[in-house]
């Protein structure tokens, strides 16, 4: 009950400024209709580019949309300008809850009031650019389908809580934060989708943690993917959250002593 | 006029020596830029991997655009620009407004003109060697008159860009909470990043806003590549002039409603 109450107090906070998620939701849109619109001129020249048609791959990106809006997080913008630089981590340690929660619990209503947004926008694109979704889901392969989102949302979030400590040593993430933005922009599959890299970035996207977070789910939502392949994203996705999970408590441990209130 | 020439070297000098304090900024800025500059031309390579031309753009003409881009936009607009508009949001949101209007200055160019962020200079001088490089790799020459009539329309769109800004912006009186403004403009700049009939692809009326976006560079680019007529020169001065004009107003309009601290 207690977590129901904290999840509807912060989704009123994000409710009442509710413009500023919007306004990066609309970034999504603008980025997904600026490459999906690159690519729909690349069709003009061919009716397939491997497994993708123009229907197919405009559904792609207008589910990029929602992907980005509610998996695609940024907790480490607060955490470094809140947390850190004005000393407000202190009294985050007092509060009964890890760390860790306190700023899942943050987050979480952001992303799905951008993700209520960006599928109420996608659904209007869709309509307008007359894109067919279409899902090939069975009861399995939705069950599968929403293990992959549910792990694709802690892997990022996980992820960025490990960028955001990494201020605790370096006192600037900025540098981090933009290397960061690139290659989750490139290997996530926002560009274009993964199986259409070239070369070496196809299987660099494979390896890296970034395709598991937006690719993967929005295929495995399509029904793109086949339940043997469905359950191999997953294993690869577990160990990521596994890594990821490890690195974070050591790097929370170290990194609190590093920790000194007021700021630095 | 000679008063505020007098004033922006002043302020010349004084971010430069602001570079110097703030090392680890400039060095993370430094890094920054040239890594988002890598990004524009693998992001376009990813986009063009499959075809050799699109929207009657070849290979090499969409490479020699991003090379324009990461001149103009992501390197001279970035360091004169672009940290300014990162100022106006918090100057309007904690209500510091109300500081600048009293002073004997010209308020948009208070807003405008204050930061100088040098670290782009090195994405600047990077991008012309790459654009030089892609140019002299699809045998286009480099005459006087393409270099000359780039500048020229390289600085009308830059005037564009910027008073589209300055446009947006100036919904923050009121909207003041919108901080992330800026990040929505940072974003809209991929427009100028791609051939201008992406805009008309789209197939969205509101996206007709940020026409004037996609000729920033397409223009100056086209320069390069001694395809630009006329009638894209006298478009690009027109919207330069002519939103550079607006912005003004509008900037004058709106204070009217600007309800200082807290507003």
């Amino acid at each position: 009950m207690r977590y129901t109450k904290i999840f509807s107090l912060y989704f009123q906070s994000v409710f009442a400024h509710r413009g500023r998620p919007l306004v990066f939701v609309l970034m999504y849109v603008i980025n997904a209709l600026i490459y999906l619109t690159f690519i729909r001129g690349v069709f003009q020249q061919t009716h397939t580019i491997q497994t993708w048609t123009l229907s197919s791959v405009t559904s792609y990106y207008f589910l990029l949309i929602v992907a980005g809006g509610t998996l695609m997080m940024h907790p480490e913008v607060p955490i470094f300008r809140d947390d850190f630089e004005k000393g407000e981590l202190a009294g985050r340690l007092l509060k009964p809850f890890s760390y860790y929660w306190q700023r899942f619990n943050i987050e979480l209503p952001v992303r799905v009031f951008q993700g209520i947004s960006g599928a109420i926008i996608a659904y209007i694109l869709a309509i307008i650019f007359h894109a067919d979704f279409q899902f090939h889901l069975s009861l399995a392969t939705v069950c599968l389908a929403l293990i992959i989102i549910f792990l694709a949302y802690f892997i990022c979030f996980t992820f960025k809580m490990i960028l955001a400590l990494t201020a605790l040593w370096t006192t600037e993430i900025h540098g981090a934060q933009e290397l960061t933005d690139i290659l989750v922009t490139i290997f996530a599959g926002y560009i274009v989708p993964v199986n259409l890299l070239p070369g070496v970035l196809e299987k660099l996207a494979n390896i890296l943690p970034f395709s598991y977070i937006i690719y993967y789910p929005i295929i495995a939502i399509e029904g793109k993917l086949a339940v043997p392949s469905l359950f191999s994203v997953i294993t690869i996705q577990v160990m990521w959250l596994v890594v990821l999970g490890v690195l974070f408590r050591f790097l929370w441990k170290k990194g609190l002593m590093q920790y000194a209130d007021f700021g630095h | 006029m000679k008063r505020y020439l007098r004033i922006y070297r002043c302020l010349l000098q004084l971010n430069y020596h602001r570079m110097f304090i703030h090392k680890t900024d400039t060095l993370s800025g430094v890094f920054g830029s040239i890594l988002w500059g890598f990004f524009s031309i693998i992001a376009m390579y990813i986009l063009t991997a499959r075809s050799s031309s699109v929207f009657g753009w070849s290979r090499t003409d969409l490479f020699v655009l991003v090379g324009v881009f990461n001149i103009l936009i992501g390197g001279i607009y970035r360091m004169f620009t672009s940290t300014n508009f990162d100022r106006f949001v918090y100057i309007i949101q904690r209500g510091e407004l109300d500081g600048l209007l009293l002073k004997p200055l010209n308020l948009q160019f208070a807003l405008s003109c204050w930061y100088i962020s040098y670290h782009y200079i090195l994405r600047v001088i990077l991008a012309v060697m790459y654009t030089v490089f892609v140019l002299g790799l699809s045998h286009v020459p480099i005459t006087f008159f393409s270099v000359l009539s780039f500048l020229f329309l390289g600085v009308f769109g830059l005037i564009t860009l910027y008073s589209f800004w300055f446009l947006i912006m100036t919904s923050l009186i009121w909207f003041p909470d919108l901080y992330n403004l800026t990040e929505l403009l940072y974003t809209t700049d991929n427009f100028s990043r791609y051939p201008p009939q992406i805009l008309w692809a789209i197939r969205l009326s509101v996206f007709i806003i940020f026409f004037p976006v996609t000729l920033t560079v397409s223009i100056p680019a086209k320069a390069l590549l001694h395809t630009a007529t006329t009638t894209d020169a006298v478009m690009l001065v027109a919207f330069g002039v002519g939103l550079l004009y607006c912005s003004g107003k509008f900037w004058q309009f709106a204070l009217r409603y600007y309800t200082s601290a807290n507003s």
